[in-house]
């Protein structure tokens, strides 16, 4: 047989139909669609449910607690996962509840003057401190800071009626999740604690970021 | 008189070409790879802890049942110390409450460049609070309760591993020498089995284990 220089004719998709060679074939075909750049509707759809899927994990997990500077978590090897309870996130900056400040932090650098920057926030030996003005009496040595009594006392009561209103199993229990910065000193945490005491929260748990290595 | 080409019998077919996908793909690369970095990729955990109590660190005095071993860790800057009550103190050598000072010693930190690596320097010695709060639940093995007191100023991460210490029975120990807050650091607990299902596969198996516990209850103490 003359070699004419012809390769053999590629088959389509389904490999039956060869590919048309001639120009009115290719018209045809390609109004068919079968020529053409990389067909990419597939890869968009998976691109869109992997979105998607991101974007539901992102926004309905409870306990993504987005770290940065002013907020990052402790280390311990403790497996006790999280439910569902009031959580008391206490940043370098705030004391926060239900996504609200509620008492600011007062930073000071080692040098006695007030954190500003990002870069202040950043630095070691920082102390960390709730003013006077917002605890009980304006007294220093007060463990009782009454804007985060009032802000947990309403908070407790949305969670009594809700456990209430629908006729969840079992009796309802005032739990607290405290999300700590790692630096946050002893008396907050005490602070903090002793507050939610009088709130009426008789169990506490505290968040910590779960690492194998103690 | 030359005449323009009829437009109408030339005008070039409509033709409905597909939407260009190019564009929408490009930024749905970037998107996704974005949205993964801002997701957490650790585990949130929690530890469970007991209100804290206010009080002078006295005991009352004249209880006719076995007095409660009231075993408390204090935390300060310059290290740890462990107190019992007065009448179960006397089981143990004097060493056993002597002060467990910060040490320079071999331990796991993150150099500059964020990498986990082997250093030396000062830090809390767990290893040895570990040693010693191992020996009094071997005397006082249905205790279970541990009293965690701070000085004010200390860091949570600091009383957060500290309870770490105090909360499961860790294989390899006593850990002693140069490497001792590294072999602590890396022991794995000693499992025991359940007393019941833990696994979740609804039946008790060989399967069932759990980390044996020490000290599980902690409660928070401030002292006046």
């Amino acid at each position: 047989m003359a070699h004419t220089g012809r390769q053999p004719r590629p088959t389509g998709e389904g490999g039956d139909e060869p590919i048309p060679y001639t120009k009115k074939e290719r018209a045809s075909a390609r109004e068919m669609g079968m020529e053409g750049a990389l067909n990419i509707n597939s890869l968009m759809d998976i691109m869109t449910i992997l979105l998607t899927f991101l974007l539901v994990s992102i926004t309905s997990d409870p306990w993504n607690v987005k770290q940065n500077q002013y907020m990052q978590l402790a280390e311990s090897t403790v497996d006790r996962d999280p439910q569902d309870s009031i959580a008391i996130l206490v940043t370098k900056r705030a004391i926060v509840v239900d996504e609200e400040d509620t008492v600011p932090v007062t930073c000071t650098t080692a040098g006695g003057r007030q954190c500003r920057t990002d870069e202040d926030y950043g630095k070691d030996n920082n102390r960390y401190f709730i003013d006077k003005a917002w605890k009980e009496d304006s007294s220093e040595s007060a463990f009782l800071v009454p804007k985060l009594l009032k802000k947990l006392t309403e908070e407790l009561k949305v969670s009594r009626d809700t456990h209430a209103d629908f006729n969840r199993e079992g009796e309802f229990k005032a739990i607290t999740t405290i999300i700590c910065d790692k630096d946050i000193p002893y008396r907050i945490i005490a602070e903090v604690v002793h507050t939610a005491g009088n709130a009426g929260i008789d169990q506490l748990r505290f968040a910590i970021m779960r690492n194998s290595i103690r | 008189m030359a005449r323009k080409p009829s437009e109408a019998s030339h005008r070039k077919s409509e033709k409905f070409d597909d939407l260009n996908l190019t564009p929408i793909m490009s930024m749905l690369v970037i998107l996704i790879p974005m949205l993964l970095a801002m997701f957490n990729f650790f585990e949130v955990k929690v530890q469970a802890v007991a209100a804290p109590k206010l009080g002078s660190g006295t005991t009352k005095s004249g209880d006719d049942k076995e007095k409660p071993l009231n075993l408390t860790v204090l935390i300060s800057k310059t290290g740890f110390a462990i107190k019992l009550q007065d009448e179960h103190q006397s089981a143990f050598p004097p060493t056993m409450f002597a002060p467990i000072s910060k040490d320079v010693i071999l331990h796991e930190g993150t150099d500059a460049s964020g990498a986990t690596t082997e250093m030396q320097g000062e830090e809390y010695d767990y290893a040895t609070l570990y040693d010693r709060l191992e020996e009094l639940k071997a005397k006082f093995d249905k205790e279970s309760t541990i009293n965690i007191a701070a000085e004010m100023d200390i860091p949570w991460h600091v009383v957060a591993r500290t309870i770490d210490a105090a909360r499961v029975k860790l294989v390899g120990g006593p850990f002693q020498g140069e490497r001792r807050l590294l072999d602590y650091s890396h022991a794995k607990p000693e499992m025991v089995p359940c007393k019941q299902d833990c696994n979740g596969d609804a039946e008790l198996t060989a399967d069932d284990v759990e980390p044996k516990e020490m000290f599980p209850r902690v409660v928070f103490v401030v002292a006046e």
